[in-house]
């Protein structure tokens, strides 16, 4: 019958692609050992339920509102789901361990990068780095210079990219230490997993995401300004048409901190308050995730109705405090990006546990000379851009496109920089346009925070998939899905 | 501790929710009436009371030249270009429930997110086939689903009063606006002519379209007339749909915001106070006397209250 049959027949036309280095399958064909258990209960299920499965968990992200708006000539627009696949990407425990480790690594080195380069300055002037690449990025924000906030953290809540290279290693593909986000889907993905496949995640031994919220809400309490017994924490969004809005709400109602608007802020006297229906109430810690840019008019873009008029003054005076800090941006720039090795040897004394992508300066003289007669074998990336914009990738360029692409190169040598192709692994993902099992390239987006006494890192994480064949690119801007990432207990 | 505009969102979310309720069954009431109509009553008065009780009969007449049944139905329901239709409304609910995620239990979220988007499958040729019953009745039930989530799952704290407050005041309102509407009505007709059967088949229709008629028929053991009917819709303290039911209701919520602290003249537990006081010594007979004149005063009352609140709690 055709409704009997099973998963296992949609697996065994799974068309790996040898050249690649593939999550699920190894070299021979077998399955990896930590995909053993889910694997099996795949192929039990039947093609038809595991169908429904996949209508279900869209249904269920529609009805949670977790859309994005798709603007058409009808007057409401369409909405639509980012997609989610059901099978879930598994890291091994020892795997995890030592990402996780590397990760603290970099937190702890970055946040003391930060405070240097805002006062001493040491790594500077030890010519570590530098000092023109600091003082030319765009994200350096002369406002915090002669100043350390609580608890010298800068970078509470960062998001490392990370991709598994054809060599079975794990490298960092940037930093993410404005206001990363993405962390609702790591929640709600599991959620999705938990109703969809519940016998399977009931035998597994995944480790939790749940916690994150709450020790988010720790961290957000561990760095309120001095002498404050119930600090009052509250999200700053830039409203409900900004593109993370959902994550907005969810985390703030997951933490029972208020969601506010820049309009319900304001400043007195050198104090934030909230209007509430009672009146004025002062503010401790603001997690914000609006940007650097537009946070407060009257230091920075003064055109911005998102922001707080004096809100930068009170963080200098100490009452209030911010998360994360403004100008973290100067140190996930891409150029910064490959000296944090060094950056970590200088400030700790130790060896990176993470590795970088080999990454060629274009301003430097060998670099730029590397990069311009290697061009088909490197992807360059401008500096200052987010979102996989402006991304040029060498052995799909034409000639012509590699000899005009070089003269913009040579004409803003700061920003760019290049690196080798990586080849990103791939992990088999439903598609349904063909209704089978194909791979697809994934990467993993952490989670990761840092408070007083506090160093965490959300055991799991995104696993984004470029659902394009082919396609490097995972941004959910570029098409890309999701994955729930499952790490497992050793 | 709440934020002011979350508070002006709690109270518009109320306020629409019960309108648009009010408005569905006020819709689906006078379209079934048409149809067991014991006389050939003109059919374009039971239109234009549709558009009277919401109050956008200018606006549909800038619109339109004349009255006809799927016009006006369209216009009053799925139409995009009325701000006052029961989709745009629906749409405002949602928005302002997204814009205070946070505030609202998962579930409540939910059952509206669920409603917008059940509520914009239906298209204005699924309203010329099937007559306006399936999208009211739709509206009903949701309503009273979301009403139910809300109950069940919110915390007992001032969001939960900023919405009840909300429900409470539009449904006084709503329920006064229907009390004109339908006496208005009657007016046009020549009442001296109407047999006591067809006088109480007006009282009747008053009482479904404000949802009270089997209530009524329960409480007076007897049919509808007049008195009654305004007796039960105003004055009633265990209907809740009174108009009276509803201000009680609605200062115990504003006690609840305000911390039952001591009002003042000028705050708006005062007005409501001096409302209800007022209303608790009314006889039936009071109001006859006054006729029309004494609901247009309660409009105005109403309309006061909801100033109030807003000058008082919800300005950001």
């Amino acid at each position: 019958m055709e409704q009997d049959k099973k998963l296992g027949e949609m697996l065994e036309k799974y068309p790996r692609n040898p050249q690649l280095l593939d999550e699920v399958v190894d070299d021979t064909g077998r399955i990896r050992p930590h995909y053993g258990e889910v694997y099996e209960h795949f192929k039990q299920l039947r093609i038809k339920d595991f169908e429904d499965l996949n209508e279900y968990a869209k249904r269920s992200s529609f009805d949670q509102g977790i859309t994005f708006n798709v603007y058409s000539d009808k007057e409401r627009g369409v909405e639509r789901i980012f997609p989610f696949d059901l099978f879930p990407r598994i890291i091994p425990g020892k795997e995890w361990d030592i990402i996780e480790q590397g990760i603290i690594q970099r937190n702890r080195a970055l946040n003391f990068f930060l405070r240097d380069i805002y006062n001493e300055k040491h790594i500077l002037k030890d010519k570590v780095v530098p000092k023109e690449l600091i003082f030319s990025s765009a994200h350096y924000c002369k406002h915090m210079m002669d100043f350390v906030p609580k608890k010298g953290i800068y970078v509470h809540i960062s998001g490392t990219d990370l991709i598994k290279h054809a060599d079975g290693k794990y490298y960092v593909l940037e930093d993410n230490l404005r206001c990363p986000s993405g962390v609702s889907y790591v929640l709600s993905n599991r959620v999705a997993t938990k109703k969809t496949l519940p016998n399977l995640f009931y035998k597994s031994d995944v480790q939790p995401v749940v916690d994150y919220p709450e020790v988010l809400s720790e961290v957000l309490t561990s760095v309120a300004p001095q002498g404050i017994d119930e600090a009052v924490c509250v999200l700053l969004t830039p409203g409900m048409y900004n593109s993370a809005y959902y994550e907005h709400s969810f985390l703030a109602l997951q933490m029972g901190v208020q969601l506010v608007e820049g309009r319900d802020l304001f400043v007195d006297n050198n104090f934030v308050y909230m209007k509430t229906i009672h009146g004025p109430k002062k503010v401790d810690v603001i997690y914000r995730r609006v940007d650097d840019d537009f946070i407060d008019p009257l230091v920075f873009n003064k055109d911005s109705v998102l922001g707080v008029p004096g809100l930068m003054n009170v963080l200098r005076a100490g009452n209030v405090n911010l998360v994360n800090t403004p100008g973290t941006g100067v140190a996930d720039d891409k150029a910064v990006y490959t000296y944090v090795p060094d950056i970590i040897r200088y400030y700790l004394d130790e060896e990176p546990i993470l590795s970088n992508v080999d990454t060629y300066r274009c301003e430097k003289d060998d670099d730029l000379q590397y990069v311009l007669e290697n061009m088909h074998q490197l992807v360059v990336k401008p500096v200052d851009e987010s979102g996989g914009y402006g991304i040029f990738i060498g052995n799909r360029a034409s000639r012509e496109e590699i000899s005009n692409f070089k003269e913009v190169i040579k004409s803003q040598r700061r920003k760019y920089i290049a690196q080798p192709i990586m080849s990103l692994s791939v992990h088999a993902t439903y598609i349904e346009d063909s209704q089978l099992f194909e791979p697809r390239h994934i990467d993993l987006r952490t989670f990761s925070l840092t408070g007083d006494n506090i160093e965490y890192v959300c055991k799991g994480g995104l696993t984004r998939v470029a659902l394009r064949k082919g396609n490097l690119i995972v941004n959910s801007s570029q098409g890309g899905g999701s994955k729930d990432t499952w790490v497992f207990q050793e | 501790m709440m934020l002011a505009r979350t508070g002006s969102n709690l109270f518009w979310t109320g306020r629409y929710i019960e309108r648009i309720e009010h408005l569905a069954r006020y819709i689906n009431a006078q379209y079934l009436s048409f149809a067991d109509a014991p006389r050939a009553l003109d059919k374009n008065l039971g239109l234009e009371s549709m558009l009277s009780m919401a109050d956008t009969s200018e606006e549909f007449k800038a619109k339109h030249d004349q009255y006809n049944e799927e016009s006006v139905i369209h216009f009053l329901t799925l139409d995009e270009q009325n701000p006052y239709s029961i989709r745009n409304y629906l749409s405002t609910i949602r928005e302002n429930a997204r814009g205070i995620r946070d505030n609202l239990s998962t579930e409540l979220w939910e059952t509206i997110n669920r409603f917008y988007h059940s509520a914009n499958e239906f298209t204005e040729e699924d309203l010329i086939r099937k007559g306006p019953y399936d999208f009211c009745k739709h509206v009903l039930n949701n309503v009273n689903i979301i009403k139910g989530v809300a109950d069940n799952t919110v915390l007992r704290n001032e969001s939960w009063s900023m919405i009840r407050v909300g429900i409470n005041l539009e449904r006084s309102t709503q329920i006064t606006q229907i009390l004109i509407t339908k006496l208005e009505d009657i007016s046009k007709i020549d009442y001296e002519k109407l047999s006591p059967a067809i006088s109480g088949y007006h009282w009747a229709s008053l009482l479904r379209s404000a949802g009270g008629f089997d209530m009524s028929r329960h409480y007076y053991h007897e049919s509808p007339n007049r008195e009654r009917g305004i007796e039960f819709l105003i004055l009633n303290q265990q209907f809740p749909k009174s108009v009276l039911f509803n201000l009680k209701e609605l200062q115990s919520h504003l006690l609840n915001i305000s911390f039952h602290k001591f009002a003042s003249p000028d705050t708006v537990e005062f007005t409501t106070g001096k409302l209800i006081a007022y209303m608790e010594y009314l006889t039936v007979d009071d109001i006859m006397e006054e006729g029309e004149i004494f609901l247009y005063k309660l409009k105005e009352h109403l309309f006061k209250i909801g100033d109030e609140l807003e000058r008082q709690y919800l300005q950001y």
